[in-house]
């Protein structure tokens, strides 16, 4: 055996450690046509978002021309029935879209996993308990939910995004349980028990750990579902009417009975944005799918 | 007299990590009648024999050359086609976790008529009555032709496994681990049950294991594989007592046994290699107590070290005395 | 209670529920699986008591018992004066420290995230023992060279995938080992590796423990095995015991009839030995229903009357050898 000099000191090796493994798993989800081109969608957008203030022309809430005109160098999609330009509207959207999606998405998959391990890991009473909470949740019809939600709490943007979260936590918390169940029958959690661990270090150093690719995959689908709820809610009038969403725009579109005049540059936009960012997650999902599996990979 | 004759056998796996030798050179024969043992540790390669055998093997293995001469006739070049009148007509197989690989919700009766009738044109209520008669050959209550696998124990499964690999009157069974996975009492049973059918109907049987101890009880040849290449091969009595090659030596010496005086048990250091990048010249040299100068630079022969044993080893004639069975360096 | 006992087990009872669905839970009568029906024996200080048995006979469920793995349903256990069964949750962690246990799969019991490093560090975190990094570090690589798994460096950094079957194995001694337990129960610590680690592994354990002065409970399937590693035997079947003794005595000299069974039923690495086989009929029937009297009589070979009546105690017959039959005065 080659005899080292010095021994690394464990913190540098961890973090060397984590570097490789970041590093290794890009290379592997490079490989994935579909997770590469998701990305490049998904950051596309994050873009538009992002730098929003330095691609719109115009301050998309205010009104800046002659209402309902066709799209026009001055107004690349044109106007509403407001004088807005439909264009700043929609890269500004892209912002509600996102935040939407991402903290809805965060605060579903926190419950869930939450609920998921407490009923998971401990079983019995806990889990016939949270898993009949689970199971009422699951069968309420969510967009009526959420509308009958909204209309009680006020359309801020801020209760659309509680409110999603909470209709959509359940698939994590299934998923989680399962995934909980399972790895506190393996043996090296029997073994880490036999060493004296309590319950706290178990469920938070072993499975947890072991839940992540679980957890992420369905953070990743449950912005897709935060997305579309969002846009949803906002297309049947339900919106924060202080911002403006690809939804509310659609809203907005179908009030001026834009299909009906043929004023496609209105509608088919706003819809097409929505498509394709949720097509993009779905697509990183996929990707991450095959890296997380390599029987699904093609050779 | 000779049924089935492996010269030069060579299966290598192609993956993306590289190539896997995983069988290399491999030469033996099996007589009419006869049990041959094929033994090593796992990853050694004998199920990759097996396989080549069947032409079963998974997409990324080819044979790369070699002849399997089954009563003369070549195995390697027959095509696909062809290789439906061979497998189970005349050679057949009992796979490893066989046991497990019953389809669940077909009753075990219908599942040996099933290749019955796929492999020979009879009636079904001749392929039933055939299963009848399999299933007592076996040991198996022929009332219960009907029952579901989930119904029968491990080791009955198991004899259901057997019963479909002499459905169709092979001439040759390879049991690839036939009782690993069972208790002692059951793999006794199983164990008398090969021998007896081995004797009814004039089979050859080739046994897959690394369980050396059901080898002695078994095989009247042995063949000990390592690291994808043939080491030894002898009949079973001239291999225990007196093995030619270190390494069967050293495999022997690691088995505690219930008889005989107890002793210390030796084992071989290190680990098996890597199959992608094998150790050059003979592979078993890094591990072995007696290598030198030639041994990493030139694979050693595979010879007629005495009549009817074979052994690759450059020393195999200087080795002879030391390496009988009691004298552990 | 001598000061040679390091554990006492009395009456040990340990029955699984059998869930069953809605309705049944409330009509139908509650069934158990009698895993461990009423055991008792002593484990004195150094030894290796060894307990055999078929799979499903109770063995490893009673390590997992002794140890408060499993809660047992009733009966005594004593550990060096101590009742292990009366503790409460603190402090049997602090018993911990004293019994260890290494499990049967090198594949399944280190977590595949950890480092081993982590895993080997983990019981000095959690039982509080170590208060500075360098102290942790000297313990794990202290504990890594215990087990020959050298440099201790190297192997720290490593994670279990990158490990064979055997480096992990010895991975999970050694996280045994690092709170310096004084009893271990091996569960079946050399069945999923191949014979020549199996040798070498066994030699680890015996050279621990006469470093360290340990206790083993050893349990294993393989006979021949446990006559190596081991001092004692107890020969379990159906959750009861049917014979103890010092391991040369019984192995060489069976009473039980159901010892004689197992043990004639060993295969031998050697061709040369013939052995007469023991058969007894059927195959070992599940511990939810058992036969009354002796649980063994239905496949007995020489039952009387008395045997499905009256359940055998376990008595002892010479010096030193309990055997529980009517048929052994």
């Amino acid at each position: 055996m080659i005899k080292q000099e010095k021994t690394i000191p464990i913190r540098k090796f961890y973090k060397n450690m984590l570097w490789k493994k970041a590093k290794s798993f890009w290379v592997t989800y490079k490989t994935t046509k579909i997770g590469l081109t998701g990305l490049i969608m998904v950051l596309s957008f994050m873009f538009m978002a992002i730098f929003a203030p330095f691609i719109t022309p115009y301050n998309p809430m205010k009104s800046v021309g002659e209402p309902l005109l066709p799209p026009s160098p001055s107004y690349l999609l044109g106007t509403d029935q407001l004088g807005r330009d439909i264009f700043s509207g929609l890269i500004y959207g892209t912002r509600i879209s996102l935040m939407v999606g991402a903290l809805a998405s965060a605060i579903s998959v926190l419950i869930g996993t939450m609920i998921g391990i407490i009923s998971g890991y401990y079983g019995g009473l806990r889990d016939s308990l949270l898993m009949r909470i689970t199971d009422t949740f699951i069968i309420l019809p969510t967009l009526p939910m959420m509308l009958i939600l909204v209309s009680f709490l006020g359309s801020g943007i801020h209760v659309i995004i509680i409110v999603t979260a909470v209709l959509v936590w359940t698939g994590t918390a299934r998923m989680v349980r399962s995934q909980a169940l399972s790895l506190k029958e393996r043996p090296f959690v029997e073994a880490t028990r036999a060493v004296g661990a309590h319950d706290f270090r178990i469920i938070f150093r072993h499975i947890l750990p072991n839940t992540f690719p679980v957890i992420f995959a369905n953070a990743i689908l449950g912005i897709v579902d935060a997305i579309l709820a969002e846009a949803g809610i906002s297309f049947l009038g339900y919106g924060d009417p202080f911002y403006l969403s690809w939804g509310m725009i659609l809203n907005y579109a179908q009030k001026a009975g834009a299909l009906v005049t043929g004023r496609y540059w209105y509608m088919i936009p706003p819809g097409l944005c929505i498509m394709l960012l949720t097509a993009g997650f779905a697509f990183i999902s996929h990707g991450l799918d095959q890296v997380l599996n390599p029987r699904l990979r093609r050779r | 007299m000779t049924l089935l004759h492996v010269q030069d056998l060579s299966t290598h796996y192609f993956i993306r990590e590289g190539t896997v030798k995983a069988a290399d050179d491999i030469s033996f024969g099996i007589k009419e009648r006869e049990a041959f043992g094929l033994a090593g540790e796992s990853g050694c390669g004998k199920t990759t024999v097996a396989l080549s055998i069947m032409k079963l093997l998974p997409p990324a293995g080819r044979i790369i050359k070699g002849e399997i001469l089954l009563d003369e006739e070549d195995l390697v070049s027959k095509k696909e086609e062809e290789m439906g009148t061979v497998r189970w007509k005349k050679i057949s197989m009992v796979f490893q976790g066989a046991m497990n690989a019953l389809n669940p919700v077909i009753n075990v009766g219908e599942q040996i008529a099933e290749a019955i009738i796929t492999k020979e044109n009879i009636s079904k209520g001749d392929a039933w009555s055939r299963v009848k008669n399999l299933f007592e050959l076996v040991g198996l209550d022929p009332k219960r032709i009907k029952d579901y696998p989930h119904e029968f124990s491990g080791g009955m499964r198991q004899r259901v496994m057997i019963a479909m690999a002499l459905a169709c009157n092979p001439r040759l069974v390879i049991a690839d681990e036939p009782v690993t996975a069972l208790d002692v009492i059951v793999q006794g049973k199983i164990i008398e049950l090969l021998k007896e059918l081995q004797k009814k109907f004039d089979l050859s049987v080739m046994l897959i294991t690394h369980d050396l101890s059901v080898i002695a009880e078994v095989c009247n040849k042995v063949g000990i594989m390592y690291a994808g290449k043939l080491m030894e091969c002898a009949d079973a009595t001239g291999l225990f007592k007196s093995p030619r090659h270190p390494y069967t030596q050293r495999l022997i010496g690691a088995y505690p046994s219930v008889v005989g005086e107890k002793r210390r048990l030796n084992f071989i250091p290190g680990v098996p290699p890597d199959l992608i990048n094998p150790p050059s010249g003979c592979r078993f040299h890094p591990r072995c107590p007696y290598a030198k100068k030639e041994c990493p630079e030139t694979e050693p022969l595979y010879v007629e070290a005495e009549k009817g044993r074979f052994v690759a080893c450059h020393f195999v004639d200087e080795l002879k005395d030391v390496l009988k069975q009691g004298n552990n360096p | 209670m001598t000061s040679n006992t390091i554990i006492k087990v009395r009456n040990l009872r340990k029955w699984f529920p059998i869930r069953k669905g809605l309705l049944s839970a409330f009509f139908g009568k509650e069934e158990y699986v009698h895993a461990v029906d009423g055991v008792t024996f002593d484990i004195i200080k150094g030894e290796v008591l060894c307990l055999v048995g078929e799979s499903g006979c109770g063995k490893t469920t009673t390590g997992k018992t002794i140890i408060r793995l499993i809660e047992p349903t009733s009966g005594e256990i004593y550990f060096e004066e101590q009742n292990v069964v009366a503790l409460g949750k603190d402090e049997i962690r602090k018993l911990r420290c004293e019994m260890q246990i290494i499990f049967q799969d090198p594949y399944e019991s280190l977590d595949p995230r950890m480092s081993i490093y982590d895993t080997l560090a983990e019981p000095l975190i959690v039982n509080k023992i170590v208060s500075t990094r360098d102290e942790e570090e000297a313990r794990v690589f202290d504990a890594l060279e215990d087990v020959r798994l050298v440099p201790p460096e190297q192997f720290a950094m490593r994670f279990p995938h990158e490990l064979s079957g055997g480096q992990r194995q010895r991975v999970a001694i050694a996280r045994a080992l690092i709170l310096q337990p004084k009893f271990m129960v091996a569960d079946e610590p050399v069945s999923m590796l191949d014979a020549s680690i199996r040798t070498e592994i066994s030699n680890l354990l015996t050279d621990l423990r006469d470093k360290y002065n340990l206790t083993y409970l050893y349990i294993t399937h393989d006979i021949a095995q446990a006559r190596y590693i081991g001092s004692r035997i107890m020969v379990m079947y159906l959750g009861k015991i049917a014979e103890t003794g010092p391991i040369e005595n019984v192995v060489m000299n069976p009473l039980h009839p159901y010892t004689k069974a197992l043990i004639s039923n060993v295969p031998v690495p050697d061709p040369t030995v013939k052995r007469e086989r023991m058969s007894i009929l059927g195959e070992t029937p599940t511990p939810i229903n058992v036969p009354p009297g002796c649980r063994f009589h239905p496949r007995c070979p020489c039952t009387k009357p008395i045997c499905s009546e009256n359940e055998p105690k376990l008595k002892e017959v010479k010096r030193d050898r309990y055997v529980a039959c009517h048929s052994v005065a």
